[in-house]
């Protein structure tokens, strides 16, 4: 199932896709899947992984949605009281650190 | 009944003996107010602004040096309280006085009749600043040599809504500059018409019916802390009242000074005359010392009971053990009494032969911190949990975290107490280093901590739980909460930067926000506000201006 392994899970719709990011407690960081049967499964990456870092984060949620028509995926999360932006412009493969507020 | 009390005042009009409503001087957009304090704004912005006068500035840069003030330095320059040497008959007397020392308060409360919704903006202007040359010895070159020199003035700027009619506006003086000598209060009103005010009184937390949703004041105003340093410094006692920590009480003295923490001071410093330069220091008497808490500000009562003295201090033959003074106070930390333990400090034991003793020494070796839990715009974040965290190290180390801090109900924080030295290595002790942050890749340093003192440290709760929402035309936008404040932001691409917009809710004291794109362009906001429920707020010009959402 989607995100059963993260905590603080945002869930958004894209295209009939479900993107979620969330939070890994033991490690620190926000992770990215994405599921195309409504969450039931997971979809495997080209490493064989259903997840993939994003960044080191703060224990709570982050934000993701999708830039139109570029599809790139955006996620915005905290991390030591900046807010930190990241892009994959691959359906979540890699990710980019974009800018921070502070 | 107590020997010592010391008590905060309340509802302390700002204009002393030397002001009325007739001296508060208009702009061009104002007319002067009447002796019932009516006066009309002719111009919206129309300001009226009362200058405070005081003596002390001329007291300490003429009239001691002349020998010529109605008091020799220290006193001269400890006594900030209005008029106080204003009475005919002190030699030198001074006439009266605005209320000009503001230490030891945490609000100024107007009563202001309007003739329509608006707001008022208050300006103070003040010096937080002051610097004392006073050699301590004990001859008139002690007053002929003494200098006194103010800083930079400061401003304190507070903008609150007002509704149409009668009502008290509470004005928030929460400041990292202590308010030590108040020059000036200047009003700003938004709306023409006739308006009434009253003296501006400084209170005690009485809430904010202004603040949306109103609120209540807080019960619990203050604290104190008396201590003795281990060393030859100080120590004395410190008060934070409704969160104003900064010099609650505490006086200009630069000898033996504590290591961090400014306090009303146990030394009365004296170096003889001539080339011997003994020292001749002694504590204040208690009487003196609670005479000088009184007269150091306009916040602060005392009472010194002579009969319980005398049944505290006097033995069976009615001859005094010794003079009540400062260190027979009980030290306190957070003591929110303001009766004070006092008892005799000195003894003698005798050992009886052949039995056994044990003796404890106990030696206090940690510190503390404080400060305020603010917004990054300067307001106070009130009863919020895990602010930030405080860490500690030494040298280039890596920070662990020691606690996490969050605020009372008047924006305040306090730390656990924690210790000083890290280890020791023979004589030679290593001392930890303090920092404030969120996580230990974001520590702000505070420095090393000082034995039953405070450090100070401002915490802010920083930016958190990002919300993120796609609109019609493709862009992003996004909502966070920055410090209480919810802000917005938004971007077209990943190639631009975020654009930032006004604020979807500024008071402070909201959380947990989203944001709803509309088909039709516009924007909604939601966030949970500090006193509970949700809020929501609309946009229609991409986030420019905010408005409630109608729900009529």
């Amino acid at each position: 199932m989607l995100a059963d392994d993260l905590e603080f899970a945002c869930i958004v719709q894209v295209q009939g896709a479900v993107l979620a990011a969330g939070y890994n407690g033991d490690e620190g960081k926000a992770y990215f899947e994405w599921s195309d049967d409504r969450g039931q499964t997971k979809h495997e990456f080209n490493d064989g992984s259903t997840r993939k870092e994003i960044a080191a984060s703060d224990a709570q949620q982050p934000a993701i949605e999708m830039l139109l028509p570029t599809a790139d995926i955006l996620v915005s999360l905290v991390n030591g009281g900046v807010l930190r932006s990241y892009v994959s412009q691959d359906w979540g493969e890699t990710w980019t650190y974009l800018d921070a507020l502070t | 009944m107590s020997i010592a009390t010391v008590a905060h005042k309340n509802n302390v009009g700002i204009y002393g003996a030397a002001l009325a409503h007739t001296d508060w001087t208009p702009d061009a957009d104002a007319t002067a107010p009447n002796a019932g304090g009516n006066f009309t704004v002719t111009g919206a912005g129309g300001t009226l602004t009362l200058d405070i006068p005081n003596k002390y500035e001329d007291r300490l840069g003429v009239q001691v040096p002349a020998l010529t003030g109605p008091d020799p330095v220290p006193e001269a320059y400890i006594t900030r309280q209005s008029g106080y040497y204003a009475p005919p008959w002190l030699p030198n007397p001074e006439g009266p006085e605005g209320v000009y020392c503001w230490l030891g308060w945490g609000y100024l409360y107007v009563s202001l009749t309007a003739p329509a919704p608006t707001t008022v903006t208050a300006t103070v202007t003040f010096y937080g600043v002051d610097t004392h040359s006073d050699t301590h010895v004990t001859d008139a070159s002690r007053q002929t040599d003494y200098g006194f020199a103010t800083g930079d003035l400061s401003t304190l700027e507070y903008e609150t809504p007002i509704a149409a009619g009668a009502q008290t506006i509470c004005i928030d003086l929460a400041t990292e500059v202590p308010l030590r000598i108040v020059k000036s209060v200047k009003l700003e009103f938004g709306a023409v018409g006739a308006w009434t005010l009253a003296e501006p009184l400084l209170c005690q937390d009485a809430g904010d019916a202004q603040a949306a949703p109103p609120r209540a004041g807080e019960a619990d105003h203050l604290f104190f802390k008396e201590f003795e340093h281990f060393a030859y410094k100080r120590g004395g006692m410190s008060a934070c009242v409704d969160g104003q920590y900064y010099e609650a009480i505490a006086w200009p003295d630069d000898s033996h000074e504590n290591t961090l923490e400014p306090t009303g001071g146990h030394f009365d410093y004296r170096i003889s005359a001539g080339e011997a330069g003994l020292d001749l220091s002694s504590a204040w008497t208690l009487l003196q010392f609670l005479s000088l808490i009184e007269r150091t500000s306009d916040a602060w009562d005392t009472t010194y009971d002579n009969a319980a003295a005398e049944a505290a201090f006097k033995d069976e033959d009615d001859a005094w053990l010794k003079t009540p003074d400062c260190f027979d106070l009980r030290p306190v930390n957070r003591q929110t009494g303001t009766a004070f333990d006092v008892a005799v400090r000195v003894g003698q034991w005798t050992t009886a032969a052949g039995l056994h003793y044990d003796f404890t020494a106990e030696k206090i070796v940690e510190g503390q911190a404080h400060g305020w839990a603010q917004t990054g715009s300067g307001k106070r974040v009130r009863s919020r949990n895990g602010i930030e965290n405080l860490w500690r190290r030494t040298g280039e180390g890596v920070w662990h975290q020691v606690d996490s801090m969050g605020s009372d109900g008047h924006g305040h924080w306090h730390s656990s107490s924690h210790e000083i030295v890290a280890e020791y290595d023979g004589g030679t002790a290593t001392l930890w280093d303090y920092g404030t942050g969120h996580t230990a890749v974001a520590v702000t340093t505070t420095g090393r901590w000082a034995v039953r003192e405070y450090d100070v440290a401002a915490i802010s709760p920083g930016l958190a739980n990002p919300h993120l929402r796609r609109d019609a035309a493709g862009r992003v936008w996004l909502v966070y909460e920055d410090g209480g404040n919810i802000a917005v932001a938004v971007r077209s691409s990943s190639q631009e930067d975020w654009q930032s917009r006004s604020n979807a809710f500024a008071e402070g004291d909201h959380t947990e926000p989203t944001i709803a794109p509309m088909p039709d362009g516009s924007l909604i906001v939601s966030a949970t506000r500090g006193g509970g429920g949700t809020e929501l707020r609309v946009s229609r010009d991409d986030g420019d201006e905010w408005a409630g959402v109608d729900v009529g």
